[in-house]
């Protein structure tokens, strides 16, 4: 199952970026865009008008959530059918 | 041996060049000369013909690095007898002990060599010959060298370069602002494979929240994260991967999904009426239709000037209530289906372009 590992904020690219891992390695990222694409010429970032409306927690739970029963989906196929699980 | 040429030997050879006769024959009559006074031979003769220098010399030094990309080859030369011209002999092997593998560059006096071969880790030795066929005994450079990868700014303008992913992006609509997602061919959530040159990697999935509808841009993986971003400038750090070029389109383009219903009969959907043509679909929209008791059924759009004209029935499925909902979705060339829904709310699309 799908965890949260790691988050932080890279103020560079304007990214709130939130690293879910499973128990066998695979990651996932999940990225809330809250600055503003770079300027193509300075390449600075400006925050979005919405920061108060965003919900990090809740994003994190509805993709973990999603991403979790995939793979239970498939981990049960697999009990059923007396599959190892690599 | 003692040098016996004698004038007419001189004037022969000089064929009527005065200066050439007069420079030789001053040179003679010295030699003659300094002859008599020591009573020693002043000057012997070099046969060209004779084996002076068959013995390979000693073997000469050998030091290569790797950077950007290339091998730094250099030579030092045990310089031999009379300073001929030591040819030099470079080899290379992915072993240490050279059992196979093994290249062997062209033979030359030059004492450096860059040789360009990113990414590669090889082992190298040198031999030494004045005559290229005999030859020194080999001298290992200890250990192996890697070149490394060539950066961008050494390689020419506009390089093509081997480079490709089997990522796909897409984007779904979340309220007021869309999500963008990266993954493999396993779905959603499933990490993807980049291709540069011989080299692959998986790439961790993504899913980029909070982004404005309408944005056009290029995602690309940063080795770290992904980013989205307006455009790429014509250079950007060679441990960027390009992903994909970005266009999110909005209802705002225009976008309408079609309405329809679906006509029961006996528990099985039979047909269907289109309430709604919709407008500005570019393709086929999705049809998805779901019911408190039914199940099975399925059905394909067609569309026509930028409206559906026609839905194909598929199955009829099985113990449908008289009001099953069908909800269109995507609608747009080129990409999966969008946000959909019966608010007609488009998530937009990624079109790949890499």
């Amino acid at each position: 199952m799908y965890n949260l590992h790691q988050q932080y904020l890279d103020l560079a690219s304007g990214f709130h970026v939130i690293e879910l891992r499973d128990e066998r390695g695979h990651r996932h990222l999940i990225q809330l865009a809250i600055g503003h694409d770079a300027c193509p010429a300075c390449g600075s970032v400006h925050p979005k008008n919405n920061l108060g409306a965003l919900d990090p927690a809740a994003a994190i739970q509805q993709v973990t959530s999603a991403l979790n029963t995939s793979q239970q989906q498939m981990l049960t196929y697999a009990a059923k059918h007396g599959l190892a699980v690599k | 041996m003692a040098l016996s040429v004698n004038l007419a030997q001189i004037n022969s050879a000089a064929k009527g060049n005065s200066d050439l006769r007069e420079t030789l024959t001053g040179i003679h009559l010295a030699l003659q000369s300094l002859y008599a006074q020591t009573g020693t031979t002043p000057l012997t003769k070099v046969d060209a013909s004779a084996s002076a220098f068959t013995a390979p010399p000693a073997p000469s030094q050998l030091a290569v690095s790797g950077a950007n990309g290339s091998f730094n080859i250099s030579i030092t030369t045990a310089r031999g007898a009379g300073n001929a011209s030591i040819y030099q002999e470079i080899s290379s092997s992915p072993q240490a002990n050279f059992a196979s593998g093994v290249t062997v560059y062209p033979v030359s006096t030059n004492t450096s060599y860059v040789l360009p071969n990113p990414g590669a880790t090889l082992y190298w030795r040198l031999r030494s010959s004045y005559n290229q066929a005999q030859w020194s005994s080999y001298i290992v450079q200890p250990g192996a060298v890697s070149s490394g990868l060539m950066s961008s700014a050494a390689s020419g303008s506009n390089l093509s370069l081997n480079q490709s992913n089997y990522a796909t992006v897409d984007s779904i609509a979340a309220g007021s602002t869309a999500t963008v997602r990266v993954y493999g061919s396993g779905g959603v959530g499933s990490s993807w494979t980049s291709i540069l040159g011989n080299d692959s990697r998986v790439i961790a999935s993504g899913t980029i929240l909070n982004v404005a509808y309408a944005t056009n841009g290029f995602v690309v993986w940063d080795g770290q994260k992904y980013q989205l971003k307006p455009q790429l400038g014509q250079t950007f750090p060679d441990t960027w991967v390009p992903v994909g070029k970005v266009s999110v389109i909005a209802n705002a383009s225009g976008l309408v999904l079609p309405v329809i219903h679906a006509v029961v009969t006996g528990g099985a959907i039979v047909a269907y009426q289109i309430v709604n043509p919709g407008n500005g679909l570019t393709s086929a929209p999705s049809l998805t239709i779901t019911d408190s008791s039914g199940s099975g059924a399925t059905a394909t759009a067609v569309v026509s000037a930028g409206a559906v004209t026609q839905v194909l029935p598929g199955s009829a499925g099985s113990g449908y209530s008289s009001t099953p909902t069908v909800t269109p979705s995507g609608g747009v060339s080129g990409g999966s289906a969008g946000g959909g829904g019966a608010t007609g709310n488009n998530g937009g699309r990624l079109y790949a372009d890499v």
